[in-house]
């Protein structure tokens, strides 16, 4: 039987919840074609048990194991230094046929260093698509206009891949079994540094993501905006929406390219209908 | 300092006109680049672009700025994945020599970002990723500061070691033209001990791409009723 591997990152000692939600996601892949989904835990400390511990909760969640490393050195921030050795570890005792990671800076972290080390296939934030026993793999190329999809059963090597989405509800009743690995030494070479000047002013997290194409707009206007929750992406920046995130286009043409990018539309120049768009989110805020 | 920043040129989706030189994280590693370059006296930079000769076009800004710089090809890069350009980049850095290796978080097409991550794997050394500021230290490390969703995180490590730059790092940094740079100098597969096969197998793992028809926007007649909608969607 196939193994499924789910990096369960944890947040303030519990799994996050994206980390949640790309388990719903590979319990929904492995009851489809057969395979056994494995959490892979790594912590600084043995977790709590209890009816509400990480374990319980990624048993509920669709773990049919949970592979345990702890290591003191396992604590935050989660990086490839930090984590990707358990992680790494656990694979080889359980090689997966699919790993899935939340699609959290940590995880964008670790999962590709991870990949590379497995020789695998990478895909960040598909969209999965189950037919039968067949696993498909899209995702938008080229700022949306087009996608790239791979067949999971065309390639023989394991798939990495990173998953943003909604934490799905309980979907199981039974304990998950454990599964204790020893975590090798974590001897990171990144050190983390205080940040000066204490606690920085928190940023909202995004809402909208505006594509206004080759546009440009003012510094404090953008800033404005982002403080808003609203993040204006021009032609030749990478961008992905949270899942959460209504992506709207603003150009004055109808016919321009980012209106197939977006769920909503604003016709103008794109410059005013951020002023008057971060006036009505100030509004909407206060 | 041995400097390298990987560069590549935007690709256009299938029947489309081409997209601007450089993608905005791409930009960025260059800027961050220059910047580190200059405030170690004494360090050189080389920008490596992987690719056909229309790559020789992502290189010439960073000749303007007076760097090496070097293209990498063969046709058994042609529709491989990102572990078959991992592992011809860092068979290149070693042949060149680094200390620092820079390139762009992700790219403007494919947004994996996954090439500087699975390059440091092939080189054996730590990765940093996601950078905003970049920095050297009194101590010779390199101070690394990203966002995490809605706070900030600093982080140093020493070299080697490669780190990934997000768009908005280095913005504002003053690019002063340093002359014409030499010519692009041309590397394949021999020059740097790798043989085609062992990248060829790798064009299975990348997919295909499709163009499927996609629903255009909702247009709505005004900013309020934008406003009403994402209430809505809450």
């Amino acid at each position: 039987m196939a193994n499924v591997l789910v990096y369960a990152e944890l947040a303030e000692g519990r799994p996050s919840t994206l980390a949640l939600a790309a388990l719903g996601e590979a319990r929904r892949i492995a009851s489809a074609i057969g395979a056994t989904v494995y959490a892979v835990l790594a912590c600084a400390e043995l977790p709590r048990y209890g009816d509400d511990d990480a374990i319980a909760l990624l048993g509920r969640h669709g773990a049919d194991k949970v592979i345990l490393l702890t290591a003191p050195g396992l604590g935050r921030p989660t990086l490839f230094a930090t984590h990707g050795p358990a992680v790494v570890a656990a694979c080889e005792q359980l090689p997966p046929a699919l790993l899935l990671f939340p699609s959290s800076v940590g995880g964008s972290d670790v999962a590709p260093r991870v990949a590379a080390r497995l020789g695998a296939a990478f895909a960040a934030r598909p969209r999965i698509d189950i037919s039968g026993d067949n696993v498909v793999l899209s995702r938008p190329v080229h700022g949306g206009v087009c996608e790239r999809r791979l067949a999971i059963e065309d390639i023989e090597r394991p798939v990495v891949l990173t998953y943003d989405g909604p934490a799905g509800e309980p979907c199981c009743d039974g304990d998950a079994e454990v599964v204790v690995l020893t975590a090798p030494p974590v001897q990171p070479a990144i050190h983390e540094l205080p940040l000066e000047g204490g606690a920085q002013a928190p940023v909202p997290p995004v809402r909208v993501v505006l594509l206004i194409g080759r546009a440009a707009i003012p510094d404090p206007l953008e800033r404005r905006l982002r403080a808003l929750g609203a993040r204006v992406v021009v032609d030749g920046v990478p961008w992905e929406a949270p899942h959460s995130a209504v992506v709207v286009a603003v150009q004055t043409d109808p016919e321009h390219p980012v209106f197939q990018q977006a769920r909503f539309g604003l016709l103008g120049e794109p410059a005013d209908v951020m002023e008057r768009l971060a006036g009505a989110l100030a509004d909407a805020a206060a | 300092m041995k400097i390298i920043v990987l560069l590549r040129r935007l690709i256009g989706p299938p029947g489309r006109p081409e997209p601007g030189l450089l993608g905005a994280c791409e930009a960025a590693a260059l800027r961050a680049a220059v910047r580190l370059q200059a405030a170690c006296p004494g360090s050189s930079l080389t920008a490596l672009a992987v690719g056909p000769p229309r790559d020789d076009a992502a290189l010439a800004p960073a000749a303007a700025l007076g760097a090496r710089t070097v293209r990498l090809w063969n046709l058994a890069l042609e529709g491989a994945d990102y572990d078959a350009y991992a592992r011809a980049i860092a068979a290149t850095c070693r042949l060149l020599k680094y200390d620092l290796v820079l390139c762009g978080e992700r790219s403007a097409e494919e947004g994996l970002g996954v090439i500087g991550p699975a390059t440091a794997e092939h080189l054996g050394i730590p990765h940093l990723s996601a950078a905003c500021d970049i920095a050297w230290q009194p101590s010779g490390r390199l101070r690394v500061e990203r966002g995490e969703g809605t706070a900030a995180r600093r982080l140093e490590a020493a070299p080697p070691l490669l780190v990934t730059v997000a768009a908005s790092c280095a913005v504002g940094e003053r690019l002063a033209p340093a002359g014409a740079g030499g010519p692009v100098e041309l590397f394949d597969l021999d020059r740097i001990g790798l043989l085609p096969e062992e990248l060829r197998h790798r064009q299975r793992f990348e997919g295909t791409v499709i163009a499927p028809p996609r629903p255009r926007a909702e247009i709505l007649p005004d900013v309020a009723t934008l406003a009403q909608k994402l209430r809505e969607s809450r």
